[in-house]
C-alpha cells in the first residue's frame, strides 16, 4: 500500500491508548464544532486526557479498541489529531463518519484487526505501512493492517481531496 | 439479481445494477447543509472556484447556535450568509425554521427513492419515507458542491422486522434504546438499516423518523423504513411525482433481525454511553436537575402532546428546569394551537427557540459540575450537554415528562 512517497521500512512511533466507543464528543467538545482547527486543537481530548494535547508530539499515533470515532459526525474531530501531527489512527473498528473524515483530509484510518490484545501493554509500536505490518516493541505479537481500497489510497497519497478539488480547479481555468 | 432497497437506489444513481460491497461515485439528488456550509463553502471560495455544481441541490438550515450566543457566532452566520449568496443558493432557510432534518422534510425535500447528504450524523432520519441518506463532514461537502459526486461502499443491509403493536408507553425512542440495549451501539457499522412492519399503521411517520434518527446511533450509514401506504399518504402534497421503490421480496441481507415491540417498557439509556440502557423502573428515583424535551430524536408535536398530557396542570419543582424545544417552527405553532404550549408554560416549562438547543452543550440548558439531566435527545457522552462531571440520561419524552413534575427519574406509567 503506498501513503507516501517515502517511509520505506517500519518507522517506530508513541503511541497514545483508547478502549473501546472513544466518541467525537470526547476527542472534541460541541463548543469547537465549527472553530478554526488552532483554536479547537488545545482541547483535543480534555474531557478524558487533559496531558494529550500539550504532549502529543508529531509522529504520534492513536490506537484504539472497536468503534472509535462513533457519535457525531464533526470533522474537527480528525482535523484536531491531524493538526496536532498524528501520523495515524489505529483501531479494532471505525465509525463510519469518523473513518470517512479521516480519510478525506488525508490522515490513514487503519484497521488492525486484534491490536486490543496488547492495549496499554506497550508505549510504542513498530509500523510498516508498506508491508502492513506493526510489530510490537516488548511482545513478540505482530498484526496485520487490512489494507485501503486503493481510491481510498490515492485520496490519502493526494494529501486529501481538498488537493483533488484544487487540480480540478485549475484544470478547469 | 434481487436487490435491497439501498442497492435499488444506488443501481440507479449509478446506471447500473449494482450489490453490497461495490464501489460506487454517484451523484446525490440533494444536500443538507447546516452551519457546516461555512467550511465547506469557504474551502471552495480559497481555492478560487466560483461556480459550484448545482445550487438548486443545496439547502442550508441553520440550527446549531440560533440565536447566536456570541460575536463569534454571529460572524460565522454572517460568512453563511455572503457564501451562500456568493454559490446562489436557492433553498437557504436561514436561522428561523427549526432542526434541519424536520425542516426538510417540511419543505418537501426528502422523497423515497433518493440519495440525500447532509453535513450532520443524523441525516439518517429521512429514511422514515425510503430516502437512502447519510451524514458527511464539510471536506466531502465541498468536494460535492465542487464536483457534483462523491464515492460510496454500497452497504450491506440488515433488516429488522418488527412485530406486535406496539403499547401506549413504547414510543419509538423507546424501541430505539431496546434495539441498542439488544444488538449493541455500533452492530449497523458501515451497513444500511431496513425496518420491516406488519402493516403499515404498525409504527408512523413520527416513530419512523425517530428510530431512522437513531439509526445513527446503531452505527448506521442509512437507516430506512421502504415506503408504504402511510409514506403516500405523508407525501400527498407533493406535487412532483413520487418513485415508491421498494427493497426486492427475494432481497439478500447480511442479517435478519426481529423485535416483539408490544411489550417494551420505558427505557433509558444511562450515563456515558447510548448502550448503558436500563429500563426506567429500575432506576425511578434518580434525583434530577434538568428535563430536555427537544431535538431531532425528541422535539416533535407526538413528544410535546404526550409531555403536556402527562403534565396536565401539575407543576413542575423550583429546583429543576424544564426546558422545552419544538423541533420546528411549525411543530410550535402546531403545538399552541392545541394547548399544549399553555400547559407546559403554566406548569413552569422554558420555552426555547425550534433550534439544535442543549442538545450538544453549547447553545442553552449547559449544565454544571455534578448535575443531572434526563433528556429526549440521542446522546449522552461524558460531557456532551456541559461540565465533564455533569451526566445525562436519554428517555421518551413521556419519562422526561414524568421525571420533570416528580423531580427524579420517574417511569411515566407512575404519574
Amino acid at each position: 500500500m503506498i501513503l507516501a512517497k517515502y517511509n520505506l521500512m517500519s518507522t517506530l512511533h508513541k503511541i497514545w491508548w483508547f478502549g473501546d466507543d472513544l466518541n467525537t464528543d470526547l476527542i472534541i467538545s460541541g463548543k469547537f464544532v465549527f472553530s478554526p482547527v488552532e483554536c479547537a486543537a488545545p482541547h483535543t481530548l480534555a474531557t478524558i486526557r487533559p496531558d494529550f494535547a500539550d504532549n502529543v508530539a508529531k509522529g504520534d499515533v492513536i490506537v484504539a479498541g472497536n468503534n472509535i470515532g462513533c457519535g457525531s459526525s464533526r470533522e474537527i474531530a480528525v482535523k484536531v489529531l491531524k493538526y496536532l501531527g498524528i501520523k495515524y489512527i489505529i483501531a479494532e473498528s471505525f465509525a463510519r463518519t469518523f473513518f470517512r473524515n479521516a480519510i478525506s483530509i488525508g490522515l490513514p484510518a487503519l484497521i488492525v484487526p486484534g491490536i486490543k490484545e496488547i492495549m496499554y501493554k506497550e508505549d510504542c509500536l513498530k509500523i510498516d505501512i508498506n508491508n502492513l505490518t506493526i510489530e510490537c516493541v516488548n511482545h513478540d505479537n505482530t498484526y496485520k493492517i487490512q489494507p485501503l481500497s486503493s481510491l481510498m489510497q490515492q485520496i490519502i497519497s493526494n494529501g486529501g481531496i481538498v488537493n483533488m478539488i484544487k487540480e480540478m480547479a485549475l484544470g478547469k481555468k | 439479481m434481487h436487490q435491497t432497497l439501498v442497492e435499488k437506489i444506488f443501481s440507479r444513481l449509478a446506471g447500473h445494477m449494482v450489490q453490497s460491497g461495490e464501489f460506487v461515485t454517484v451523484e446525490p439528488d440533494r444536500m443538507m447543509c447546516h452551519e457546516a456550509f461555512e467550511q465547506a463553502a469557504q474551502l471552495l471560495c480559497d481555492i478560487g472556484l466560483n461556480e459550484i455544481w448545482d445550487s438548486n441541490k443545496i439547502i442550508i438550515i441553520l440550527d446549531h447556535f440560533v440565536p447566536v450566543n456570541s460575536e463569534n457566532e454571529a460572524i460565522s452566520k454572517q460568512k453563511i450568509r455572503v457564501l451562500s449568496e456568493k454559490y446562489s443558493i436557492r433553498n437557504y432557510l436561514g436561522e428561523s425554521h427549526g432542526v434541519c432534518h424536520q425542516v426538510m422534510f417540511e419543505n418537501g425535500f426528502v422523497r423515497p427513492g433518493e440519495l440525500i447528504l447532509g453535513t450532520d450524523s443524523h441525516t439518517t432520519t429521512y429514511g422514515a419515507v425510503g430516502c437512502a441518506s447519510a451524514g458527511i463532514g464539510p471536506t466531502e461537502m465541498a468536494y460535492v458542491m465542487a464536483t457534483g459526486k462523491l464515492w460510496f461502499m454500497v452497504p450491506e443491509t440488515i433488516k429488522i422486522k418488527f412485530t406486535g403493536k406496539p403499547n401506549y408507553w413504547s414510543s419509538a425512542k423507546d424501541i430505539s434504546l431496546a434495539i441498542i440495549n439488544k444488538f449493541g451501539n455500533d452492530f449497523a457499522n458501515y451497513k444500511a438499516i431496513e425496518y420491516h412492519l406488519e402493516n403499515s399503521e404498525q409504527i408512523g411517520m413520527y416513530g419512523r423518523k425517530v428510530l431512522c434518527n437513531m439509526g445513527a446511533e446503531m452505527g448506521a450509514k442509512i437507516a430506512m423504513f421502504p415506503p408504504d401506504g402511510l409514506t403516500a399518504k405523508y407525501l400527498c402534497g407533493e406535487k412532483k411525482k413520487i418513485n415508491m421503490l421498494k427493497p426486492d421480496k427475494n432481497a439478500e441481507y447480511c442479517d435478519s433481525l426481529s423485535l416483539n415491540v408490544s411489550k417494551i417498557d420505558p427505557m433509558v439509556a444511562m450515563p456515558h454511553n447510548t448502550n448503558n440502557v436500563e429500563k426506567v423502573a429500575n432506576i425511578a428515583g434518580k434525583e434530577i436537575n434538568q428535563a430536555y424535551l427537544g431535538s431531532c430524536t425528541g422535539g416533535y408535536l407526538e413528544d410535546l402532546k404526550i409531555a403536556s398530557k402527562i403534565i396536565n396542570r401539575k407543576k413542575i419543582p423550583s429546583n429543576v428546569r424544564f426546558l422545552v424545544y419544538p423541533a420546528s417552527r411549525r411543530i410550535y405553532i402546531e403545538a399552541i394551537k392545541c394547548g399544549y404550549i399553555n400547559t407546559l408554560l403554566e406548569a413552569g416549562a422554558i420555552i426555547g427557540p425550534p433550534s439544535c438547543g442543549a442538545c450538544f452543550g453549547s447553545h442553552g440548558g449547559v449544565l454544571a459540575p455534578n448535575e443531572i439531566c434526563i433528556s429526549t435527545t440521542n446522546r449522552n457522552f461524558k460531557g456532551r450537554m456541559g461540565s465533564r462531571e455533569s451526566e445525562v440520561y436519554l428517555a421518551s419524552a413521556a419519562t422526561v415528562a414524568a421525571s420533570a413534575i416528580a423531580g427524579r427519574i420517574c417511569d411515566p406509567r407512575e404519574v
